[in-house]
């Protein structure tokens, strides 16, 4: 088993480097797509994730994992270098794809996203790695229910490991484009506002009071200079918030003065949940603080999804890890006590046997009825934006549905770009 | 017992603006209304079985449930509100023939 190494400065990147690799120059990202051997057209997961590469959320990696780096990943949830890592991050082919491109070891190859030239891959090795082993491990389960163990089985026969450089950079559209600071940004901006601690609140959720007050107990728990909100955007399923209702109904927090301005902001990272539980809790360590962040809150049932995971199992998996430069805040629930007529803390209120919780399946029955609820379960303005987005972005439903995954604004374009 | 027997309900989130309408038509204590989180409170409108297999031929995306809640779940916001405004216009909650009958069931 690979050592693992700790990192002892709390603002460096992961792995000590932050990694950058994105061609600015458009003549020589020009000429680097015409040298490229054969242009590969690339799914939605794999272009968010040469964006993430590249811009630096994923260091140290500097594009898809090889072999080494996967096994050492799956088995002992570091990186072969001995960073911690937790979760593999792969390109995959079938082996008719290699044969049909003609790819061999060496090769540069453009990746193309939607018609466009996306990225060079430079292809350093090709290898076959045992899903149901990196299902296991991974996820903690070979069901293949589990939509990230599926997603694994759903991996080609090889994966190609190699560095990653984009070339033609994305073009955030609105509303997202105001919500997109990648790794150096986020970084000079915390600088710009004088913020040195940063608590990170991972979401993929319309914020109702319980999650507001989840990232002001953080807020308080870390002593932390502000709030950085970082909203997950990616590939969607049905009954899920839409995008738009996420990033800009938790901007209203701060826009509405829940927040005051100079200690909170939202952000997103593109990225694929795998529910992964307490390893993806590992993982969005990592991409925070990469981000800048010193702190990082987990509550109850990170990532998780059905009942594979223990509901405080993000708690317990940074136990067994060296520190990571980012410091967990650990918290338990907020829920809305009828005695203290407020929003109180599991962990001082004394009126147990009265609480009520914040149940997802009750808060989505009063969004979907679009019937205001009191201020103690939503901001009114959160609400209002949420219904706004629903009647703009979303074709009438703050849920993704059939109509928005055919027709939905998109979070970016890749501008056209002749080779 | 049929399932044309079994007693299900709608039920209507009534948050302040909708409390404020109940408030006017004087039905704030009837016992179809009752507190169900953080101050919201749930309007139960009944139905019967035969009845929401109508609603469903209108809105085919509601969800029957007779088997745990006896609930007709996932009606679309616009057959909901209609539902709402029927009960502050007849001040009752046994409003669901009248509905029918507007949908042409």
């Amino acid at each position: 088993m690979s050592q693992h190494v700790a990192v002892d400065n709390a603002l460096s990147p992961h792995g000590g480097k932050l990694v950058y690799r994105v061609v600015e120059d458009k003549e020589k990202a020009k000429e680097l797509a015409k040298k490229a051997k054969v242009r590969i057209p690339v799914r939605g997961q794999i272009a968010r994730e040469c964006i993430s590469i590249a811009y630096g959320f994923f260091s140290p990696l500097e594009g898809f994992m090889g072999a080494k780096d996967v096994d050492s990943v799956v088995h002992n949830m570091t990186l072969s270098s001995g960073y911690v890592w937790s979760i593999p991050i792969v390109f995959d082919m079938s082996e008719e794809e290699i044969e049909k491109y003609g790819i061999a070891i060496g090769d540069s190859v453009l990746f193309t996203y939607k018609d466009q030239p996306l990225a060079i891959f430079d292809v350093e090795e090709m290898f076959v790695y045992d899903k149901i082993a990196m299902a296991k491990h991974v996820y903690g389960t070979d069901d293949e229910k589990h939509p990230g163990v599926k997603r694994t089985y759903d991996y080609k026969a090889k994966f190609l490991g190699g560095k990653v450089t984009l070339i033609n950079p994305p073009v955030f559209n609105p509303p997202f484009d105001r919500f997109w600071y990648p790794p150096a940004e986020s970084r000079m901006q915390f600088m710009k506002n004088g913020w040195t601690k940063v608590v990170a609140h991972q979401t993929r959720n319309v914020p109702h009071t319980g999650h507001e007050w989840l990232m002001k107990g953080a807020w308080f728990a870390a002593n932390a200079d502000a709030v950085l909100v970082s909203c997950v955007v990616g590939e969607k399923r049905k009954g899920d918030y839409i995008d738009e209702c996420i990033v800009l109904g938790q901007a209203a927090l701060r826009e509405y003065g829940y927040f005051r301005e100079d200690v909170h902001m939202t952000s997103m990272i593109l990225w694929d949940m795998r529910y992964a539980g307490p390893r993806e809790a590992v993982f969005h360590a990592i991409v925070r603080k990469n981000l800048g962040c010193t702190h990082h809150m987990f509550g109850r049932d990170h990532a998780g999804v059905g009942d594979y995971y223990p509901t405080y199992g993000a708690h317990e998996i940074f136990k067994g890890l060296p520190d990571l430069g980012i410091k967990s805040v650990l918290t338990k629930e907020w829920y809305y006590c009828p005695v203290c007529a407020g929003i109180v803390y599991e962990g001082f209120d004394g009126h147990k046997k009265q609480k009520q919780k914040f149940s997802g399946t009750v808060i989505r029955s009063i969004i979907q009825q679009g019937v205001k609820p009191t201020r103690l379960i939503f901001r009114p303005e959160v609400f209002d934006t949420v219904m706004m987005c629903a009647e703009k972005y979303g074709f009438g439903s703050p849920f993704v549905n059939d109509n928005y995954l055919e027709n939905r604004n998109p979070v970016f374009t890749i501008p056209p770009m002749e080779v | 017992m049929s399932n044309g027997d079994v007693k299900l309900t709608i039920s209507l989130w009534v948050g302040p603006e909708r409390e404020e309408a109940l408030k006017k038509a004087n039905m704030l204590e009837i016992p179809e209304l009752q507190e169900a989180f953080a101050g919201l409170k749930r309007l139960r409108v009944p139905i019967t079985y035969e009845q929401a297999q109508k609603l469903k031929e209108v809105y085919p995306s509601a969800k029957i449930d007779t088997s745990s809640t006896q609930t007709v779940e996932l009606l679309p916001r616009e057959c909901l509100d209609k539902i709402f405004a029927m009960v502050i216009e007849k001040k009752s909650v046994n409003v669901i023939p009248d509905l029918l009958k507007s949908l042409g069931k």
